[in-house]
């Protein structure tokens, strides 16, 4: 997607009567801008831009925008702050009508403008151009200054740049005061490159990869801090609740450093570090011939001149805290059995979904503090940025399409927009994806996505399961989500079809209790949607009464299974998470105690 | 000096500036393939108009410094006017030859008219080459050539006509 610029200059913004404007049409070719103005200079343009870097949309700021002799022409705030507005997304915008335009990625803003009456020769001079008042081109009263005041505080997250001939000096401290970020001058030869440097810098550009797909002004804010970042060395926190695209960003923020050659990434863990292993695994394994011990790199030597990517750093045990700290102190390290330290030159970019900052989690603040020396980066849930949900739903239907050769291409309607950005989406895009994927490919023969081949869980506005959109299998409440047989068929298709491939124990040492403990939840949920299903609901107890027995029959598919045994195989389930057990679990697993009870103990557990 | 002045910032800003850099500029991008559209109407209707109205302009500038100028020129209005007949004879020569001397304004003066002769013969010979046989590989590398060196006066021309912002108008 090309850059979206709004251009706001008298000169260039005019409409010539009966001609054409020159001096827009210079502009466009030496910046190579596709005109996008729409009006009759960019339809009539005597140029054709082969690779344009943006598309420029032009205003006059002023009215008439096509001055004839004899007109007068006044500047126009309001006209130019609805123009600004027009292509302006606010902060959690998700409007119907906002969703997947395009948005102004910076702004650039003349300091001169003439106004007063068309004559004969100022015509002649310049055509449509007044003569100008006095005042107008005084530093002290240029209205591009008044302007910046008006934009800067109705759109303060706007980019402005002043692209201007008039000196520079004369306003240095006035724009940067007013909020504009920096000052091109129109006849520096050097223009296209210091704009293409600041919008770098300072645009809000999306991710031309779409790996991190959306165009709401809380991602491109983040990308434009990655990019920022990327202009140094220092070490980046990169900080996001889960599924919000932590890793994403950290390629992103790679790849933007990497614009003048490759350079190594290497993604880590850093829950798999065990003690035991930690050092082995960071700072590598020194050769001995004598001993036969083989050699081997670390993954701080592996990342050399590139970025380390640490993934979830509040798991790091105080050994791997203080390992990391040295390192990142030393700027050396020593191979396990090795003597001789070796420089190393490697940006640490760190994740977390937690408060690192909080004392209560013992995550070392030196450390803390050295793992954001290149600043930190907050990426927004998807709750924050529903604007981006056309463009991430499109990416993921073309994903699960991809994967299903042969499958149909399906259209997405706008009730499927409607009903996912009601949602709260704590899973945030993962989940999104999830649901994306589930739809497709439980629908492979339709043309259309629409509401009904959608599994998602509450209506975001009064939180209960939006039954109506949910026809067509079995409806369950299992936590957050929602599933049924069709899900526990998926479900269990997933859990058999993962494998570890051994060559990345990296990735998934040391996740066994992690693992358990997620099994158990499964689990423990499935008990609790068969308790709820096999309620006995009376006249005298309307929210139900529970059956454990029945409850057991339903998932065990056993009709003559007996009580005894249905009592020992809850507590076989609820056992391993007893101390988070609650409501109608935790009464099931009171009455299987009191059926069975521990022969240690004969007490039950809280009532 | 007002008047003079006025056609000095006009010829900086609006002519050179705004309109003979950028119209070289987008010759340039027109020769090299970045842009296309027709590089002899684009190149008479943009940097031949502009030329046309702003080389006279640019003589007159260079040539009526000295006069228009000079702090001679209050000794023929209040309140210096009212000076000895006397003083009158010597002072105002004297002040203006200090006032060359020191600004070197001659010299300002013939640089800006060398470096606008240097257009002219910068954009006559890109023009001319244009006319006549673009098309061929070896030609285009010629008007480039040009249009480069026309990016370069022009450009020159630019920061000189600024540099008397600060200097010789007393």
């Amino acid at each position: 997607m090309l850059p979206h610029l709004l251009i706001l200059d008298d000169l260039f913004g005019r409409v010539v009567p009966g001609g054409h404007n020159v001096d827009r049409e210079n502009l466009c070719a030496n910046f190579l801008w596709q005109d996008a103005t729409g009006d009759a200079e960019a339809n009539t343009s005597r140029q054709k831009i082969l690779k344009p870097t943006a598309n420029a949309v032009f205003f006059r700021a002023q009215t008439p925008v096509c001055a004839r002799v004899g007109d007068m022409v006044e500047n126009d705030i309001k006209a130019t702050l609805k123009e600004v507005g027009r292509y302006w997304i606010p902060q959690g915008g998700s409007n119907a009508s906002s969703l997947g335009g395009p948005r102004w990625t910076m702004l650039l803003l003349d300091l001169c403008f003439y106004t007063g009456l068309v004559t004969e020769e100022s015509h002649r001079r310049t055509p449509g151009m007044p003569e100008g008042r006095p005042g107008d081109d005084r530093p002290d009263s240029y209205f591009g200054l008044t302007l910046l005041d008006a934009i800067h505080q109705a759109f303060p997250e706007l980019p402005i740049f002043i692209l201007s001939s008039k000196p520079r000096e004369e306003v240095s401290l006035e724009f940067s005061r007013r909020g504009a970020l920096g000052f091109i001058a129109r006849d520096d030869l050097r223009g296209p490159e210091l704009l293409e440097e600041a919008l770098w810098n300072h645009g809000l550009l999306p991710d031309p990869n779409e790996e991190l797909a959306g165009n709401s002004l809380p991602l491109l804010l983040a990308l434009r801090e990655a990019r920022r970042a990327a202009g140094h060395r220092g070490n980046v926190l990169i900080r996001g609740e889960r599924g919000t695209g932590k890793e994403l960003m950290a390629h992103y923020l790679h790849r933007a450093a990497s614009r003048d050659g490759e350079r190594p990434f290497v993604p880590v863990n850093s829950a798999v570090f065990t003690p035991d292993l930690f050092a082995s695994e960071l700072f590598g394994i020194q050769p001995r011939t004598a001993t036969g011990v083989d050699g081997k790199i670390g993954l701080i030597e592996a990342a050399n001149s590139g970025d380390l990517f640490l993934d979830e750093i509040a798991d790091m045990s105080p050994e791997v805290q203080a390992a990391v700290l040295r390192v990142l102190q030393e700027r050396k390290v020593t191979p396990v059995g090795g003597r001789l330290s070796a420089p190393v030159d490697v940006r640490f970019i760190s994740a977390t979904n937690v408060e690192l900052d909080d004392p209560a989690l013992g995550f070392r603040a030196d450390l803390l503090d050295r793992l954001r020396t290149g600043g930190s980066i907050s990426l927004p849930r998807l709750r924050e940025r529903l604007s981006d949900i056309p463009s991430l739903v499109a990416k993921f239907v073309c994903e699960a399409e991809a994967q299903r050769p042969g499958i149909r291409h399906r259209e997405i309607t706008g009730e499927v927009i409607n009903q996912l950005i009601a949602y709260e989406w704590p899973g945030n895009i993962r989940e999104l994806r999830s649901v994306i994927f589930d739809a497709v490919n439980r629908h492979a023969d339709v043309e259309f996505l629409v509401p009904g081949h959608l599994r998602i869980g509450y209506d975001r506005r009064d939180g209960k399961v939006e039954s109506q959109e949910l026809d067509g299998w079995q409806r369950n409440r299992v936590g957050d989500r929602v599933t049924g047989e069709i899900g526990i068929s998926e479900l269990l298709d997933i859990q058999n079809s993962v494998k570890f491939d051994s060559r990345e124990a990296a990735h998934w040492a040391g996740r066994l209790a992690d693992l358990q403990l997620a099994e158990a939840k499964l689990l423990a949920r499935y008990l609790q949607a068969a308790l709820a299903a096999t309620k006995r609901h009376t006249p005298g107890n309307p929210s139900g009464q529970l059956q454990i027995h029945p409850a057991i029959k339903l998932i065990t598919g056993d009709p003559s299974i007996t009580a005894s045994s249905a009592a020992d195989l809850i507590k076989r389930l609820l056992g391993p998470i007893e101390s988070e057990l609650d409501g109608d679990l935790l009464e099931a697993y009171n009455i299987s105690l009191r059926l069975r009870p521990r022969k240690s103990r004969l007490t039950t557990k809280r009532n | 000096m007002g008047e003079w002045n006025e056609l000095r910032a006009r010829l900086s800003h609006d002519l050179v500036k705004n309109r003979l850099i950028p119209a070289t500029s987008r010759m340039i991008k027109i020769v090299t393939g970045s842009v296309v559209a027709d590089p002899v109407e684009i190149f008479d209707s943009t940097i031949t108009v502009v030329w046309a109205e702003t080389n006279p302009s640019l003589k007159f500038l260079f040539e009526s410094c000295e006069t228009e100028l000079s702090p001679r020129n209050y000794f023929s209005v209040e309140p210096l006017i009212h000076c000895p007949p006397s003083t009158l004879e010597w002072l105002p020569d004297l002040i203006h030859e200090l006032w060359l001397e020191r600004h070197d304004v001659r010299g300002w003066c013939k640089a800006g008219s060398e470096l606008a002769a240097g257009v002219e013969l910068a954009i006559s010979g890109a023009g001319n080459l244009l006319r006549e046989s673009y098309n061929a590989d070896e030609q285009k590398a010629l008007v480039l050539d040009a249009l480069l060196r026309l990016q370069g006066t022009s450009s020159g021309l630019s920061t000189h006509l600024s540099l008397i912002d600060n200097r010789f108008l007393i």
